[in-house]
């Protein structure tokens, strides 16, 4: 067994910095990477993706050249680089398993070989590595684990392995130019999004695709006859198959690393699928002499984990230096109020909110520094109540208020914190928040305040016992002072339910008042044996007040639209309220009138309730911005995609025609801008947003064309587009007719880049959008949820 | 789904239908066709005379509307530059007058300042194109644009009194009505001997009356009753002695000859109602009664045809003879003269002439007659201002303008006036069913005959003329002419 | 909540149109000219130059329409105030005209643009129309939907289709259904469907190709295949063929249907739109020619 100082795991940009380091140094080391090639998911970028050298004023301290360029141009020069330091890189060392402590490690290959090491740095990210063939002939050459771009491959003979939307997706994208079969383990696609559902079964009905069920891969055998390259033999109930095949594509997922870094021994902190192991501010993790950089460290960036890398050689090294992000320190916290070095004010700062208690100081640095402290100018905007920002704000130091009519101002104060309720709910700031005097602030996005929450359970604690005081507060008693609350929010339950899960049911017992926070729900009641919607209501929306002040019988069905989580209050709890509050019983009569009035309605038009029903069933209930169409005013004429093709580089972001249709109403395939955007889910270079008004949309700069999103979302409206061609002026084109007219599209040679593009409900453009603004006949129109019940009305209106 | 069958043909974009170039067909092709083509065929005549003879559209296709008849010409009805000469002008002055020269007539600016003109062209009045319009104004505007109004619009040295419109309902706020007629009415200067007649404007309203010197009570004829004329009784209506011209517009002026002399006969003998005395000189009359009588008496005392010598002697008077025979002769010539002129004094002073003249004595013996007769002029056209068409009025009583019947005096003018007139008719557009009549109805543009500058281009200086007017002291006068 | 283009924002362009249209006639009524009413008196000019700027205007749509990122109000809109002003030209253009016609170029455009605005009524009728019966036709599927269906069918047929007879029905059946076409079949709702039935089924036609209108042929020749056969395996793959066939018969009707409305919907603009540009020409020579010969 060889033995090392250094093993460095995983040859991402962090890895091999970490590892070049170590080789300049003239380290003992060896660098372990488990495929083929180093750097696997810059790797995975496409061709000719230009890639940034984020954060700009950060400087590179590395052996490694990194400079903004294209994939291959940096590829090439980390290549470069580890030739030229003689670092000692071995492919194909893929880490089962770290036994030992520290100055004594042994490492375990999936080969079987052993590796041994003094200290051990775990660059292996967090994108995981995919899921191998568990059978032999896994590594063979023409066996791989991903696929670029389907129309690369012709008239070859292809074995898909894997039942999820990676491996339909790439079946169906193959199957048009090749012989393709799919291997299923189960007898039926289960794990699939309906749309990619409806295309396995129909092209294999149709005979384009073969499917093996309930069929696992026993071996891949060289073929000595020759018609193919391989015979993949798969074992099925009935006994071994041997099948012809030239190329294997598994999409079997990959292996959360999580797993793997876990039985080295690292903890972490909970649950979450985001959670990040525990560090020191040495990247050092709770297993001493194991180390952590890069993403999997909370580092996605890849001049962070380069310095890292170098950083953490030289503390392993024993040299204490000063981190690489010392200067951006500087300049952020430049105009500060504070005669202070950076590491005090960064302790200043954390010791300012009980928020930040749990934090560990290195997670503490990367928050700060992805988040904005400022000194504000009393009077200025923190947020804007409308709008449809999800940052999130502490004060420092002076203080932010609120006003309210007719209480007067509420104030912020130093440790107090607000913004957590757009952030949680995915909906519009409810308040504008003033800076006040001498006031301080630390602005944070909502990515990595996800990642925080996530993180660190007591910030999730801390955060939900204040939005439900405030949220009980400004909903039901704003003119009672939060200290009255406690006992109330301390009795209060967060309750969760799943998409299309009863909250309630009609006609069963019960007393508590549901308050909305994440999600929507829609009231449903029986009619004439047949289930009616009666209302839909999205966050910020309270129901079940008729059990309290009725006979505690439930008189309809309410029903989550998506995910949703509501404020559970007790018929008791609920009684305290409306005995501190004078006005609140009067208040909610007269809500419940205001709901009978429209549940009346709504059950007066059965066909309404039933137009309701398909629109949630579209999940038009998690939209916030959903574009419909009228059928009886649609001419059909597209000018609603040409119109979106034309103001975003030339591709249309919906699909007018594809979609469905209830009572005249057509919900096309375009994007409605979810309160929780399943897209933003897993964004590698984070390149979706949330614009201010709510739109949901992806910067073409960032976005790498991973498409994570396209899987992610749901509605299908997301898709992967090349950039097309500039084309000729519009008067050129309506004088001749040559060229691509509006909405339509040429590629320039050799354009080969594909990125995510979705709807970004023309944020930019002050007009609105613009399928809307170029629909001649009025048949396109865009609607919040909450005004699908007047939509309803209008359409089957008394 | 074009993997499956691109072929199809889905959709009209796809098919071999286009707008576009059906677009640029009907553009380029009306633009030439229409315009490029006659535009450019217009820089030669020759080219312009074959593609206004061809069937292709030539600048003959500009033409926005027919040519007035009058103008529907050889020489002008193809012939678009005939009257266009230059491109992008409009029609100039000169192209009317080249046919029109003695178009001068429309008004003299030398007299009037007519600031509203300034600046009219032939064509700001006579709009050609534009049937079925007339080429000539017909429109109350046409006088009223400055005649409403002629201070404001440069006419301040005139007679003539503003006027808006015809018809009491048709006058605008603050415009004038169409003021009271006047007549134009010839009235007599001087002496019996030396009468001279005027012609003198008198307005109805002031009741004029007329001085012909004749003597005729309009009741008196038309009595109902009838009349003791020579043949019997006889009704007379005002047509037995009113008749219009050939064109049935205008009265043809009256006269002893045609319309008196059937009933009034100017027989002076019972005996001898064969024989009548002329309607002349006072002389005249006398010498045709003394020869009568002379002869009488010659037939009468002989019992026979005088012989020649006779005669010769009662012709020749010879003086000489004897005083008897010339007593004699003296007497029995004295009996035929005393004869005649007793007749005549008869007929002078109480019959025949008197009926109808006015006579006077006048013993001067200056005349043979010592009976003077004042001359007589009847006003043949009281209202030359304007036209009046007695045929299209035909249908109505000629009571209804002309109080005759009633009147007992010849000086009565029985010319109806405004309110007459308006009972009737109305300014340019209807009004209770009164006929619309516009200026033009009635009055003609600045004949040049009737208006002092019209005289004046006729006779001499405009200021000359009215220079006389002022001399001859009478308000009223607008025209002095001396008639032989 | 949704409006059709008649009744954008409470009719605002009908109100703007009647407006005009009023204070035109109002104009032209209280307006006494030198002769007749014409385009050469000062309300003949007025209504000229507003009736040119409207017509101007009015082809400017098509570029609005175009102008993806224009912010000048909504494409909806310039379509209503589109429909009700281009109404309000007809009577603007013949006022303008003092109801003064002649073979002339003036009366051309005059023709033109009667029959220009004319279309667009045809137009208006037909987006009223068309689109809720286009919606009932396809019933909730698309058009790409539907073809996929066809594709789908005629793929079973292929397969189920069991003797070479059979075969070569099937793929005449399939080769000769065309599905669109010119504008005139797809205008009238048919498809030339032919296709040649072999010499074995039905000797007299000798395979020439006949008429399959509508499918009629092939189900007819089917059907009676199957009258004659008794049974056994051809006799099963003939009822499924029948069923097939029936099924794309369906099917085709609706697609047939579907196209012809899309044509329908879309016709009229090949009259329109050409002769707006004829009309704009016109224009032109019109108002060249009136200076030209002023």
């Amino acid at each position: 067994m060889e033995r090392f100082d250094i093993a460095v795991i995983g040859s991402g940009p962090g890895g091999m910095s970490a590892a070049a380091h170590a080789a300049e140094l003239g380290l003992s080391h060896v660098l372990l990477e488990g495929s083929p090639k180093h750097s696997n998911t810059i790797q995975k970028y496409q061709k000719g993706k230009h890639v940034m050298a984020t954060p700009t004023k950060l400087p590179l301290r590395s052996p490694l050249d990194f400079a903004e360029g294209t994939r291959e141009y940096i590829l090439d020069k980390w290549e470069e680089g580890m030739t030229s330091t003689n670092t000692n890189i071995q492919y194909g060392s893929e880490v089962t398993g770290i036994d030992g402590a520290k100055g004594d490690f042994t490492i375990t290959l999936a080969n079987g070989s052993k590796v041994g090491a003094k200290s051990i740095i775990l660059g292996i990210g967090v994108q995981g590595n995919p899921r191998k063939l568990p059978c032999p002939g896994a590594e063979l050459e023409h066996v791989q684990y991903q696929l670029d771009d389907p129309d690369e491959y012709n008239g070859e003979r292809i074995a898909i392995v894997g039942a999820g939307d990676a491996a339909i997706e790439n079946a169906v994208g193959l199957a048009g130019q090749n012989k393709v079969c799919i291997i299923n383990r189960r007898d039926e696609f289960a794990r699939a999004k309906q749309g990619n559902l409806d295309l396995i079964t129909s092209s294999i009905s149709d005979g384009k695709i073969e499917c093996f069920y309930e069929a696992n891969p026993a071996r891949i055998e060289e073929n000595p006859s020759d018609e193919s390259r391989y015979v993949f033999v798969l074992s099925t109930p009935t006994g071994e198959v041997p099948v012809p095949i030239d190329r294997i594509i598994a999409r079997l997922g990959a292996i959360p690393p999580r797993k793997l870094v876990e039985s080295f021994g690292i903890e972490f902190p909970n649950d979450s699928p985001a959670a990040l192991p525990e560090l020191s501010s040495q990247y050092e993790s709770n297993v001493p002499g194991m180390y952590v950089i890069g993403a999997l460290g909370g580092y996605p960036l890849i001049k962070q984990a380069m310095n890292q890398g170098y950083e953490v050689v030289e503390y392993i090294q024993g040299n204490d230096i000063e981190p690489a992000d010392h200067p951006l320190f500087v300049e952020a916290f430049d105009g500060l109020p504070y005669d202070k070095s950076v590491d005090e004010i960064l302790e200043y700062l954390q010791n300012s909110s009980p928020i930040y208690n749990g934090i560990n100081p290195l997670n503490f640095r990367e928050f700060i520094l992805d988040s904005k402290v400022s000194k504000r100018a009393p009077g200025d905007e923190l947020c804007v109540n409308g709008e449809f920002t999800n940052s999130f704000f502490v004060v420092i130091d002076g203080n932010a208020f609120v006003k309210l009519p007719g209480v007067g101002e509420f104030h912020f104060n130093r440790g107090d914190f607000f913004g957590e309720q757009s952030l949680i709910s995915g909906r519009r700031r409810t308040a504008t928040v003033y800076a006040g005097d001498d006031c301080v602030v630390v602005e944070t996005p909502r990515r990595s305040m996800v990642k925080l929450i996530n993180s660190v359970d007591s910030v999730k604690r801390v955060l939900d016992e204040a939005f439900i005081l405030r949220a009980l507060h400004s909903k039901f008693t704003p003119n009672t002072a939060h200290a009255e609350l406690a006992e109330v929010v301390a009795n209060t339950e967060l309750r969760t339910f799943d998409a299309n899960q009863d909250i309630y049911t009609e006609g069963e017992e019960g007393d508590e008042v549901h308050l909305i926070r994440i999600g929507s729900v829609t009231s449903v009641k029986q009619s004439n044996n047949k289930e009616v919607i009666t209302s839909y209501m999205p966050v910020g929306h309270y129901f079940g007040e008729t059990g309290v002040l009725g006979h505690g019988v439930r008189t309809d069905t309410v029903r989550a639209n998506v995910r949703t989580e509501t404020i559970c209050l007790s018929k008791d709890s609920f009684v305290t309220l409306m005995d501190k509050e004078p006005g609140l019983q009067n208040e909610i009569q007269s809500h419940i009138r205001d709901r009978l009035t429209v549940e009346a309605r709504m059950e007066a038009q059965p066909k309404g309730g039933e137009l309701m029903s398909f629109l949630m069933g579209e999940g038009l209930g998690e939209g916030t911005d959903v574009l419909l169409i009228d059928e009886t005013l649609c001419v059909g004429c597209d000018n609603c995609e040409k119109a979106c093709a034309e103001t975003h580089d030339g591709n249309s972001r919906l699909n007018r025609e594809a979609g469905a249709s209830f009572a005249d109403v057509h919900v096309p395939i375009s994007c409605r801008h979810c309160e929780h955007p399943h897209c933003m889910k897993d964004c590698p270079p984070d390149a979706i947003h949330r614009a201010s008004d709510g739109e949901v949309f992806i910067d073409q700069e960032a976005c790498i064309g991973c498409g994570n999103c396209v899987r992610n979302c749901p509605y299908d409206v997301i898709s992967l587009q090349k950039n097309p061609a500039p084309k000729p002026t519009l008067l050129h084109w309506l004088m001749t007719g040559k060229g691509p007219g509006p909405g339509g599209k040429e590629y320039a040679d050799g354009e080969t880049i594909k990125k995510a593009v979705k709807c970004d409900a023309c944020k930019d453009n002050a007009g609105g959008a613009a399928c809307v603004r170029a629909c001649p006949t009025g048949a396109a129109m865009r609607l919040n949820p909450k005004e699908f019940v007047d939509l309803v009305g209008s359409r089957f209106g008394s | 789904m074009s993997d499956i069958k691109p072929d199809y043909k889905l959709s009209l974009e796809d098919t071999r239908l286009s707008k576009r170039w059906v677009s640029w067909v009907l553009f380029i092709g009306i633009l030439a066709l229409f315009l490029i083509v006659p535009l450019a065929s217009l820089t030669s005549d020759d080219a312009a005379t074959t593609l206004r003879n061809s069937p292709l559209p030539s600048d003959n296709a500009w033409i926005s509307g027919h040519l007035s008849k009058a103008h529907q010409i050889p020489d002008l009805n193809q012939n678009c530059q005939a009257c266009h000469v230059n491109a992008f002008e409009v029609v100039q002055d000169n192209s009317c007058l080249s046919c029109h020269d003695d178009a001068s007539h429309h008004f003299d600016t030398s007299v009037h300042d007519v600031t509203k003109l300034d600046g009219a062209r032939c064509a700001s009045c006579h709009i050609e194109h534009d049937e079925p319009s007339s080429i000539v104004r017909r429109d109350d505007k046409l006088c009223s644009s400055c005649h409403a109004d002629m201070a404001t619009n440069g006419v301040v040295d005139t007679d003539l009194v503003d006027v808006d419109s015809f018809g009491k309902e048709q006058v605008r706020e603050g415009a004038m009505p169409h003021p009271q007629f006047k007549v134009s009415m010839l009235v007599p200067q001087g002496n019996a001997d030396a009468t001279t007649w005027a012609m003198g404007r008198f307005s109805l309203a002031d009741k004029p009356t007329e001085k012909s010197n004749l003597i005729f009570p309009h009741d008196v004829h038309l009595n109902p009753e009838g009349l003791d004329a020579p043949q019997g009784n006889k009704v007379l209506a005002c047509n037995d002695c009113h008749t219009t011209d050939d064109a049935g517009e205008l009265m043809r002026p009256i006269t002893m000859e045609n319309n008196c002399r059937t009933c009034h006969t100017l027989v002076f003998d019972p005996d001898a109602p064969e024989r009548e005395v002329p309607h002349g000189e006072p002389d005249t009359v006398l010498l045709t009664l003394e020869e009568y009588y002379s002869r009488q008496f010659l037939r009468d005392s002989l019992g026979r045809k005088p012989t020649p010598q006779e005669v010769r002697d009662f012709i020749l008077r010879r003086p000489g003879g004897a005083v008897a025979s010339r007593a004699e002769q003296a007497l029995n010539l004295a009996s035929p003269w005393g004869k005649a002129n007793s007749v005549a004094q008869e007929i002078f002073e109480k019959t025949t002439c008197k009926t109808c003249h006015e006579v006077s004595v006048d013993n001067s013996g200056q005349h043979l007659s010592k009976w003077r007769v004042d001359p007589i002029r009847i006003t043949e056209q009281w209202m030359p201002k304007s036209e009046f068409d007695h045929f299209s009025h035909r249908t109505s009583d000629c009571s209804l303008c002309h109080a005759a019947s009633t009147s007992e005096q010849s000086s009565d003018v029985l010319m109806p006036n405004l309110d007459v007139c308006e009972a009737c008719h109305t300014g340019e557009t209807t009004h209770e069913n009164k006929t619309p009549s516009s200026c033009v109805s009635c009055h003609q543009f600045h004949q040049p005959e009737q208006a002092s500058w019209g005289k004046a281009l006729e006779f001499g200086s405009a200021a000359e003329i009215i220079k006389q007017i002022n001399l001859a002291g009478a308000n009223e006068v607008s025209t002095a002419v001396s008639k032989p | 909540m949704y409006q059709s283009i008649l009744n954008f924002k409470r009719a605002r362009y009908l109100w703007v149109a009647l407006a005009l249209s009023i204070v035109s006639i109002a104009a032209y009524w209280w307006h006494q000219p030198v002769g007749l009413p014409n385009g050469g008196t000062w309300l003949g000019y007025t209504l000229g130059t507003v009736g040119a700027m409207l017509i101007v205007w009015l082809l400017l749509l098509g570029m609005r329409k175009r102008s993806y990122r224009s912010n000048m109000g909504t494409v909806q809109g310039w379509t209503s105030a589109h429909v009700y002003l281009g109404t309000a030209l007809l009577l603007v253009g013949t006022l303008h005209a003092g109801f003064q016609f002649g073979a002339n170029v003036h009366t051309l455009a005059y023709v033109l643009m009667v029959v220009v605005i004319v279309s667009g009524f045809f137009g208006i009728f037909v987006y009223m129309r068309y689109p809720n019966l286009m919606t009932y036709n396809r019933s909730g599927d698309t058009l790409d939907g539907l073809l996929e269906k066809i594709h789908k069918v005629d793929d079973r047929s292929r397969r189920i289709a069991n003797t070479p007879n059979l075969s070569r029905l099937v793929e005449s059946a399939i080769d000769g259904c065309q599905i669109g076409g010119s504008w005139w079949q797809q205008l009238s709702g048919s498809g030339r469907s032919i296709m040649s039935v072999p010499f074995a089924m039905d000797p007299d036609a000798q395979e020439k190709a006949q008429s399959n209108k509508d499918h009629k042929l092939v189900i007819d020749v089917l059907a009676n295949r199957l009258s004659q056969l008794g049974g056994g395996e051809e006799a099963g793959a003939v009822t499924s063929l029948l069923a097939n066939f029936a099924a794309k018969q369906t099917l085709l009707r609706r697609i047939r249907r579907d196209v012809q409305i899309r044509a329908i919907l879309k016709i009229w603009l090949y009259f329109h739109v050409p002769l707006s540009f004829g009309l704009l020409a016109a224009l032109i020579a019109h108002v060249v020619v009136v200076f030209f010969y002023w």
